[in-house]
């Protein structure tokens, strides 16, 4: 039980952290979003595209993004979702987190 | 700060949940199409193709939506809502049931929520008047007697000076008023004798004029009055020029100097208000008129000050005049706490809790019954992933639309029974209600009603959802369908059937014997109450005994007997009058009952209703002295100590002996009058009947006209008795202006609020009883029928292995006789612990123990020969 949420945890934290990371670059809505995250994780993150709008729901109510109704370049109604300042700051400290928490693993894995 | 952006994403998720469900909609249909549009662009799927691949890339949307739900925070309400949703299907479902536990529910809330705003009123009423919490009231309490001494005009002009933790330091002595009008306008009302002060402490501005000030107050004055609302629209049709309109107290010329607003009756239900004149130095000390005190608490003092100062007060006086104050205490209460009615009803409201719970407890036995056969939904639903909250929380959300039903229901008729109920109640004191009482129902009682709905809704939905949903239901899953024999609650069946039976036991003789007396009296009056004309004489008492007039007691007393002597002579002259009597009071309405001790009788005294009578009060009321003789004109004085007895009374208290010539006397009158015996010279029959409904009086003595006492008047008519009352009026007002009569009326119309008030007692115990006798019966056979069936299949294989089916009846019926014995042995205990004084018959109570009987096994019968006819076959196949 303490091990599937951990787990869970785990992905929650890198998926969150992943959305964070796309829509620094742009506003996007939710497929677009999805077909990012595959692209540029090559396909390593196997996780349901669907999984992705709770992780949308929880990231806008805790601030970190914001989202309106806009129109795509195919003229179809869609929900874009962007970054706000809060969302830009968590990025940054997650990011930064997480680069220590890469180099010590990879430290230990070296070393062992 | 990311809060403050999150902000308006939660506030729209809270209150948007549509919205929110719309948009989850529409941006997932959205990226399922661009993923399909891709996947047919790319990799050049068909459309059909394309469409589920992208669907299966999304992954179980459901799932999604659910955590979506979760995520916004109310899911839990939504699932309230749901579960609502179902409760008033399952409410549709079973209409019978439903119609039942609203009815039950009912009837209980609306006892419950009316008893509960009644002592509201009674124990704790607030007065609607600017900070009326600081109005306190002040008493001298004699600690010897145990009882208030009001006779504190002494206390009262020493301690207004002194007194700093209460400003306005006020008295009134509470009068009744003759008013008339210079058109011969006339009406009697209740008032009181203020000092000026009152006005101050009470924050009430006059509509009309002013207050009354303390120059009003110095003897040599003109006598100012000021009037309430409804005096002055009875007496002046609301003439707004009534201010300086002169009218007569009593005798006395007074000038209208206001009128205060409607709804203004301080200090209790008062209507006319003049100046307190009274000087301490005409009295003794504990002399003189009664007065109440009262003030208002000085900025920033709290009672407990207030009280400090007065102790130390009290005890200078205690000091300084031990004769007189050395047992009194100056006590500070709140104002209704002293100037209330004197109204103690220190009853909990346990018992209605008690009722309600019981009735829930019925509903929940039926209910109970009900989940048992829904088990295997529940198994499943709990198999498909619902927790055991869920499953409890929809349970108790159904049982709440259940009771919420009934909870309303009965709020409704609490507000109706309420107005009825108070209306009656102060009609039956003969009196109006105090002016803070208010009808209506106080948010108090709407959250009392509230949290019943939901104590009522944990008992019949919680309880048995958490017996349903116990340890034993996932083996319940393997066998859905086999009537509920793996769910078990013997021991709560068996305490359901035992309260149930001993309530109906203890209960229903009682109820139905005292609708049967209340009615009774109503259908067996033969008397012509409505060929009589009564009202109350009263006398005005400006001039007190002792206060200077020059006259003695036994003066005063003889100018009154021969005034009401005089009285009787003019209306017996009337044109339509057959007679005329007096007695001291209305017997029949809220009567006091009194101690009498019989001479040479060990017995503790026996309590009874005295009424003082005149000579020709038998006659008049038409009833018959069977032995000895009436009273005489020559009995009617202060020394004469004579009775006239009931007979009914007397059979019963002197067994064979003739009452004539005995003895009794009031062991609990003032001391110089306790020991005195009074001779009984005769004994009336037919009195109890006609004296009024419910009440019968046992001694009659003669009526000695004092100088304050009022008398009630009897006028016995040829004619319809209302055609007289301007004449009496006349009668009485020519011979003194100083008297009045008040609430002059048919005595049948004087006697139908009591007679209302028994019809409505009466019904009332029997929509109760009834409803109890009917949830007993019906919730004693389902849970027999129940417990039976539970055990059908056993039955069926112990006739198959060849057990004697007789036998097996008997253990059937053994049992539920043996739980009904138990209720009908605790009903009866209960029922003998209360009903001393009452007429309850055992044969009343065995026959409701035996209609108990009759009914448990009247619902084992049908179960246990279907249980004996299973085939043994079919039993073993079951299983």
């Amino acid at each position: 039980m303490a091990a599937s949420r951990s787990h869970n945890d785990a992905l929650r934290g890198s998926l969150d952290l992943l959305v964070l990371k796309t829509l620094s670059l742009a506003a996007m809505h939710g497929w677009g979003i999805s077909q990012r995250v595959q692209q540029i994780s090559r396909g390593a993150l196997e996780v349901n595209q669907g999984s992705l709008y709770p992780a949308l729901q929880r990231l806008e109510k805790g601030g970190l993004i914001r989202s309106g109704w806009a129109t795509t370049e195919n003229n179809r109604r869609a929900r874009y979702y962007e970054l706000t300042p809060a969302g830009r700051r968590a990025l940054g400290e997650e990011l930064e987190s997480w680069r220590r928490f890469a180099a010590g693993l990879e430290a230990v894995l070296r070393t062992t | 700060m990311s809060w403050i952006y999150g902000m308006p994403a939660r506030l729209r998720l809270l209150f948007g949940a549509r919205d929110a469900e719309s948009r989850m909609d529409e941006e997932m249909r959205f990226h399922v199409e661009m993923e399909t549009e891709r996947l047919v662009r790319e990799e050049g799927l068909t459309a059909a193709e394309a469409r589920r691949r992208a669907k299966v890339a999304f992954g179980g949307e459901d799932r999604y939506r659910e955590e979506m739900r979760e995520g916004r925070g109310l899911a839990w309400l939504s699932g309230l809502s749901l579960d609502l949703k179902l409760g008033v299907r399952m409410l549709l479902k079973y209409p019978g049931l439903t119609a039942a536990g609203t009815l039950a529910i009912a009837v209980s809330v609306a006892l419950a929520a009316s008893y509960f705003e009644f002592m509201n009123d009674m124990v704790k009423p607030k007065l609607p008047l600017d900070e009326g919490d600081r109005i306190v009231a002040i008493q001298n309490w004699d600690l010897a007697a145990a009882s208030p001494e009001r006779r504190s005009l002494h206390d009262f002009e020493a301690w207004r000076g002194e007194l700093v933790s209460i400003a306005d330091l006020s008295a009134a002595s509470m009068a009744e008023f003759n008013v008339s009008t210079d058109d011969r306008r006339y009406a009697s009302y209740r008032g009181a004798r203020v000092s000026a002060s009152t006005f101050r402490v009470v924050r009430v501005a006059p509509l009309l004029g002013r207050p009354l000030t303390e120059a009003d107050e110095a003897p040599d004055a003109p006598l100012a009055v000021v009037l309430g609302y409804s005096a002055w629209q009875a007496l002046f049709d609301g003439d707004r020029a009534v201010v300086g309109r002169s009218v007569r107290l009593g005798a006395d010329p007074a000038t209208v100097v206001g009128v205060m607003p409607e709804g203004f009756r301080f200090p209790v239900n008062q209507e006319v208000w003049a100046p307190l004149r009274y000087q301490a130095s005409d009295w003794e000390r504990r002399d003189g008129p009664t007065i109440v005190m009262f003030g208002r608490l000085a900025p920033r003092i709290g009672l407990a000050e207030a009280r400090a100062e007065l102790a130390t007060l009290g005890q200078r006086s205690a000091a300084a005049f031990p004769a007189t104050h050395a047992q009194l205490r100056p006590r500070v209460e709140r104002f209704t706490d002293v100037v209330g009615m004197g109204l103690f009803v220190a009853l909990l409201n346990v018992p209605f809790v008690l009722f309600l719970v019981v009735v829930c407890g019925n509903v929940a036995t039926l209910v109970f019954a009900r989940t048992v056969s829904r088990e295997g939904e529940i198994a499943v639903r709990s198999a498909l992933g619902a927790s055991r909250r869920r499953l409890v929380a929809q349970l108790f959300a159904e049982a709440l639309v259940l009771t919420s039903l009934g909870a309303a229901a009965g709020l409704a008729a609490a507000r109706w029974g309420l107005r009825w109920g108070m209306t009656m109640f102060w009609e039956v004191q003969q009196m109006s209600a105090p002016f803070w009482f208010d009808d209506r129902l106080s948010p108090i009682t709407l959250l009392y009603t509230g949290s019943l709905a939901v104590i009522g809704a944990g008992i019949i939905g919680g309880v048995p959802a958490l017996k349903a949903t116990g340890r034993r239901l996932r083996h319940r899953l393997a066998q859905p369908g086999s009537g509920g024999a793996g769910m078990r609650f013997g021991a709560v069946s068996t305490g359901v059937v035992v309260v149930q039976v001993a309530l109906c036991v203890a209960f229903l003789p009682l109820a139905i014997t005292s609708g049967r007396d209340l009615l009774r009296e109503k259908r067996g009056s033969d008397f012509p109450a409505e060929a009589f004309l009564t009202g109350r004489i009263s006398r005005q008492t400006e001039a007190l005994p002792g206060a200077g007039t020059g006259s003695t007691e036994t003066e005063v007393a003889e100018h009154a007997a021969a005034q009401l002597a005089e009285v009787q002579r003019r209306i017996s002259a009337e044109s339509g009058v057959l007679a005329v009597t007096f007695a001291n009071r209305m017997p029949g309405f809220n009567h006091p009952v009194e101690a009498i001790e019989l001479e040479g009788d060990a017995r503790s005294p026996d309590e009874v209703r005295v009424v003082a009578v005149d000579q020709h009060f038998f006659d008049v009321m038409g009833a018959r002295i069977v032995a000895g003789r009436a009273f005489r004109d020559q009995d009617l004085h202060a020394d004469s100590r004579l009775a006239v007895v009931d007979r009914s009374w007397a059979r019963e208290h002197f067994a064979g002996r003739s009452p004539v010539g005995q003895r009794i006397r009031h062991p609990q009158r003032p001391a110089g009058e306790a020991e005195r015996w009074h001779e009984i010279v005769g004994v009336v029959d037919g009195m109890p009947r006609a004296v009024g409904p419910g009440e019968d009086v046992a001694v009659f003595q003669p009526l000695r006209p004092g100088p304050q006492a009022a008398v009630q008047l009897y006028v016995r008519t040829a004619t319809a008795p209302a055609a007289l009352v301007p004449h009496v009026h006349d009668i009485v007002t020519a011979i003194d202006p100083a008297l009045g009569v008040s609430q002059l009326m048919s005595l049948d119309d004087a006697w139908r609020p009591v007679y209302r008030a028994n019809v409505f007692f009466a019904t009332a115990l029997t929509v109760v009883a009834a409803i109890i006798m009917l949830f007993a019966l019906v919730g004693i056979v389902a849970l027999m029928s129940f417990t039976v069936a539970r055990r059908a299949r056993e039955i069926g294989i112990r006739t198959a292995l060849g057990a004697d089916s007789r036998r097996l009846v008997v253990a059937i019926f053994s049992r539920a006789l043996a739980q009904i014995g138990l209720g009908v042995i605790v009903g009866a205990a209960l029922v003998s612990l209360a009903v001393a004084r009452t007429s309850v018959t055992a044969g009343l109570v065995a026959g409701v123990a035996a209609l108990m009987a009759g009914c448990g096994l009247v619902g084992c019968i049908v179960p246990a020969l279907r249980a004996l006819r299973i085939q043994p076959t079919d039993a073993l196949r079951a299983e």
